[in-house]
């Protein structure tokens, strides 16, 4: 019984207290839905696997990048604090909209502006990064995930076709509350 | 067979309910574990919803457990403790229970219920409860014990019908049987024999058993038969060892006796031997006594004896010389004498003469006597008998004009002896032989010496005129002559005895009547 209180309930608890005191926080700065979104996308790594070649070592990072403007503060750092996955501590990165993205494992989208939208997607082809945004038309350019709001509830959308040609795995028990989208081919 | 019976159903009874018991419990176990594989399969589906806060799909998620009947309720609780999801839906919130309990699953309050952490990766994403009733249980349990029960019935039935069927054809044979062997045992009677019935194994085993006691009983005759011998040998035995004991008593006392007197007669051998002992000491005590007196008498007489030789020795020592006055004397008287004296005053000088002379030799012989006595100057050496002889007879001739043969033998002709004894001896044998020779016939003398039995013997044979038989006992004593018509001192005898038996030797006188002498020296 000691062993379970270690491994499960004081992490469980470290996990909660945490998460109170970023909410409390993050209720005085954001708006609730970015709340939400961030931890959505940290939640997307338990459910996604990267092929072995996103991961030079065992504890290379994984990182979250951002790229548009940063709706997150500091809430994204904060629920990513002291994570990991699979022994893959979290890290956050942020891009400028005209860098070159690279060695990142998850990408936030946050651009509303369509060929600036593209552009970024199709850079990201061939690297095995998973793209998320919240802007419309996001998977038809090319996305993977994106958010929606249901019923006031944040809900999202999956291209599975999208994020497999991208060799990312996506768990069915997180297929299973998204949308799936399927785009037709041109 | 109540008994029997009563046993059966006990041993039943308590199987029945040990398999019971145990069934039961293995049911109990495999119903929890289902409940748990139930609740963690539901835990591992509902992390997605719980992450991605998905009311819709938890409770899809959680409608499934509708499958099995007996679950109660199911709750999904997030990571702060709060109710997300419930099964059925719209539980009442107030009853929900309290899941800081510890995680597992158990039986608590007549329910089976489970606490759950849903975990996706490492990260624990909430809380699944699970109840269920123990419906389950009970049925089962109603179930069982009807099973045991039915069972239980129908094997005491099978039970008691068997019972009486075999007891029928095997118990009743079986015990008829022991009781005849129990009977038979006890009367020590093997005549008696048990009832076939059948001709099964059982039937068998009788005839067997009767066979086996025809055996016994033959067995048992020829036992006592065999016995009774046996008993009549060992009286006729122990009559027997009875008669030997009683003669070796008697031995025994026979020799018990005889040991008595052996021992009586030891006895007085003993008290004999002792007597002989004692007595022996006496003697011996005795003839010291003697002997000592004996020797005290002897060294007298020896002392005498010296006394005796030294008076001889003195005597005629100191008679020598007076008479030696005497005879010179008479000599220059009858010189002084010779022309003046008368013719028969002469004579009487001659006679005078004569005497001295005779009295000369006497003291002379005493004087040899006493030198043979005391021994002196005469030790033994090796002397020729032909010496001695020759110088004995220089000695005789120049005295006397005779014709003497003289024939000697000497087959032995040296001898270790004193000289001067031997001159002696020989000179006065053949002096004797000479002086008393008979008048008819010329002297012959043989002289002998010859070995006998050791000793050298000396043989003087003359044909003199012999000695009388009368004479005999005084033949070598002192001073004894048997003729007078001839001059002698009569000691000439005395003194070879005394020569020859100082050297261990002795002296013995063969007649040959008046025929002659034979003398016969042992050297």
């Amino acid at each position: 019984m000691p062993f379970l209180k270690i491994t499960l309930l004081y992490p469980l608890l470290a996990i909660l207290l945490n998460y109170n005191m970023a909410l409390w926080y993050v209720q005085e700065h954001l708006p609730r839905h970015y709340q939400v979104k961030a931890a959505f996308l940290y939640n997307f790594t338990q459910f996604v696997e990267w092929p072995d070649n996103s991961f030079p070592s065992d504890t290379t990072a994984l990182v979250i990048g951002l790229v548009g403007e940063d709706p997150f503060g500091s809430f994204l750092e904060e629920v990513i604090q002291g994570e990991e996955i699979k022994g893959h501590p979290l890290s956050i990165r942020r891009f400028e909209q005209d860098d070159e993205i690279r060695d990142c494992h998850i990408l936030f989208i946050n651009l509303l502006d369509d060929a600036k939208l593209t552009k970024v997607l199709d850079s990201l082809k061939g690297q095995s990064v998973l793209t998320v945004g919240d802007a419309p038309g996001f998977l038809e350019k090319g996305g993977m995930i994106r958010f929606i709001a249901v019923d006031n509830k944040i809900q999202f959308q999956i291209n599975p076709d999208a994020s497999n040609s991208a060799e990312l795995k996506i768990s069915s028990k997180l297929l299973r509350l998204a949308q799936i989208v399927t785009l037709q081919n041109p | 067979m109540t008994v029997n019976l009563l046993t059966s159903g006990a041993v039943l009874l308590v199987t029945g309910l040990a398999f019971f018991a145990y069934e039961l419990y293995n049911f109990r176990q495999s119903t929890l574990t289902k409940l748990s594989s139930l609740g963690e399969i539901t835990a591992a589906n509902s992390t997605a919803a719980l992450a991605f806060d998905d009311l819709t799909a938890a409770n899809e998620i959680l409608a499934a457990l509708h499958a099995e009947q007996n679950i109660v309720s199911a709750i999904l609780y997030d990571t702060l403790g709060q109710p997300f999801a419930t099964y059925p839906i719209g539980l009442d919130e107030a009853e929900l229970p309290d899941i800081s309990q510890k995680i597992g699953y158990r039986f608590s309050r007549g329910y089976m219920e489970g606490i759950q952490p849903v975990i996706q990766g490492s990260k624990s994403l909430g809380t699944l409860y699970l109840r269920s009733n123990l419906n389950a249980l009970w049925e089962r349990f109603q179930l069982y014990s009807m099973v045991v029960l039915v069972v239980m019935g129908f094997s005491i039935l099978i039970a008691y019908l068997l019972s009486l069927f075999l007891s029928k054809s095997i118990s009743r044979p079986i015990v008829s049987l022991s009781e005849t062997a129990t009977a038979i045992s006890n009367r020590q009677d093997y005549s008696v024999r048990a009832i076939k019935e059948g001709n099964d194994e059982l039937g068998f085993l009788t005839d067997a058993f009767n066979h086996m006691l025809g055996q016994i009983q033959a067995n048992e005759q020829a036992l006592s038969r065999f016995n009774k011998d046996l008993e009549k040998k060992v009286a006729e035995r122990t009559s027997a060892l009875e008669i030997s004991l009683k003669e070796q008593k008697e031995a025994e006392r026979e020799v018990f006796e005889k040991n008595k007197q052996l021992s009586q007669a030891l006895d007085e051998l003993q008290r004999t031997k002792d007597k002989l002992v004692s007595l022996n000491n006496e003697l011996e005590q005795r003839v010291e006594d003697r002997t000592k007196e004996v020797n005290a008498k002897n060294q007298e007489l020896e002392k005498v004896n010296v006394d005796l030789d030294n008076f001889i020795y003195t005597a005629s020592h100191d008679l020598k010389s007076p008479i030696s006055n005497l005879e010179g004397l008479i000599g220059i008287v009858k010189e002084e004498l010779e022309d003046l004296a008368e013719p028969t005053h002469v004579q009487f000088l001659n006679m005078m003469e004569i005497s001295i002379m005779k009295l000369k030799n006497t003291i002379v012989d005493l004087a040899e006597i006493t030198k043979v006595q005391k021994n002196l100057e005469d030790n033994a050496e090796m002397v020729s008998f032909k010496q001695i002889i020759h110088d004995v007879k220089e000695d005789l001739m120049f005295n006397k004009q005779t014709a003497v043969s003289i024939k000697e033998n000497l087959e032995v002709e040296e001898i270790y002896y004193p000289a001067h004894g031997l001159r002696s001896v020989l000179y006065n044998l053949l002096s004797n032989a000479i002086k008393y020779r008979s008048g008819e016939r010329p002297v012959a003398i043989n002289i002998d010496t010859y070995q006998e039995n050791g000793s050298v013997v000396l043989v003087v044979e003359d044909n003199g005129l012999g000695i009388e038989q009368k004479h005999l006992p005084k033949l070598f004593s002192m001073f004894k002559r048997f003729h007078n018509h001839v001059d002698g001192t009569g000691i000439g005898l005395y003194i070879i005895k005394r020569i020859v038996e100082n050297q261990g030797g002795e002296i013995k006188y063969i007649s040959k009547g008046d025929k002659g002498s034979i003398f016969k020296v042992y050297l």
